[in-house]
């Protein structure tokens, strides 16, 4: 998998949220995260990005 | 584990865990997504477009959402394979929002400390004590290392779940064999 690949799959997920990528990256790396299941997946497709 | 490509590591485990649910609990296939050449990588249910989803089981309507985040580091030349975080969460329905039963979660130090217990269960319940009221849902239930072999027994032993075949403990056994060979941990 790119790099684009995986950034298009957080932008799906941010949406699904209500929110866009860049503003779901700045809660994720914040540790602002929800509990819900499809927060700790976004989380943890950002950290595979930037980790 | 070890491998010698971070990729084929992340892969093996994946198809490993993959596999037994398919022969235990339910006929969803886990995803892994990997970064080529990169250390980490992460495997879930999901659906065509890449989304999460918790996978059905093979009776009672619930759903179990599980996933890993992993790592890979180097040891001689080959590449070790390391659980950096775990999620199995018991649902209600398929989609990720829809209400939770069960958290089984972990989250290693590497990722966060000074926080809560790092293994931990949460439940939809709140303990009414002389302490005031513990609410299982936010906090943090301390446990072992919970094996998705053990979630697994749990959903078919306890809570009635209809198992694939009837040698749905034989394969748990031998996972868990597996499991102790390749981390040297006794759970």
């Amino acid at each position: 998998m790119s790099d684009k690949q995986l950034l298009a799959m957080i932008e799906r997920e941010a949406k699904a949220l209500g929110l866009s990528a860049s503003d779901a990256i700045v809660r994720v790396k914040k540790g602002e995260i929800g509990e819900n299941y499809l927060w700790r997946d976004l989380a943890s497709l950002v950290e595979l990005l930037y980790e | 584990m070890i491998g010698d490509r971070p990729g084929d590591v992340f892969r093996h485990f994946r198809d490993h865990i993959s596999s037994l649910l398919n022969r235990t609990i339910t006929d969803a296939r886990l995803s892994l997504t990997h970064l080529k050449d990169k250390p980490f990588a992460q495997f879930a249910f999901r659906d065509e477009a890449d989304m999460p989803i918790a996978a059905p089981l093979f009776s009672k309507n619930l759903f179990l959402a599980a996933s890993q985040h992993l790592e890979v580091r180097p040891e001689a030349g080959k590449w070790r394979l390391y659980t950096l975080e775990y999620n199995y969460h018991l649902l209600e329905a398929p989609s990720p929002d829809s209400r939770w039963i069960i958290r089984w979660e972990y989250k290693s130090h590497k990722r966060l400390r000074n926080e809560h217990p790092r293994h931990h269960v949460h439940l939809d319940v709140t303990l009414k004590t002389s302490a005031g009221d513990l609410n299982l849902d936010h906090l943090h239930l301390s446990t072992g290392w919970v094996t998705i072999e053990e979630v697994i027994r749990f959903l078919i032993a306890e809570v009635g779940i209809k198992a694939k075949s009837k040698t749905w403990d034989d394969d748990l056994l031998e996972s868990e064999a597996l499991f102790k060979e390749w981390t040297g941990r006794s759970v």
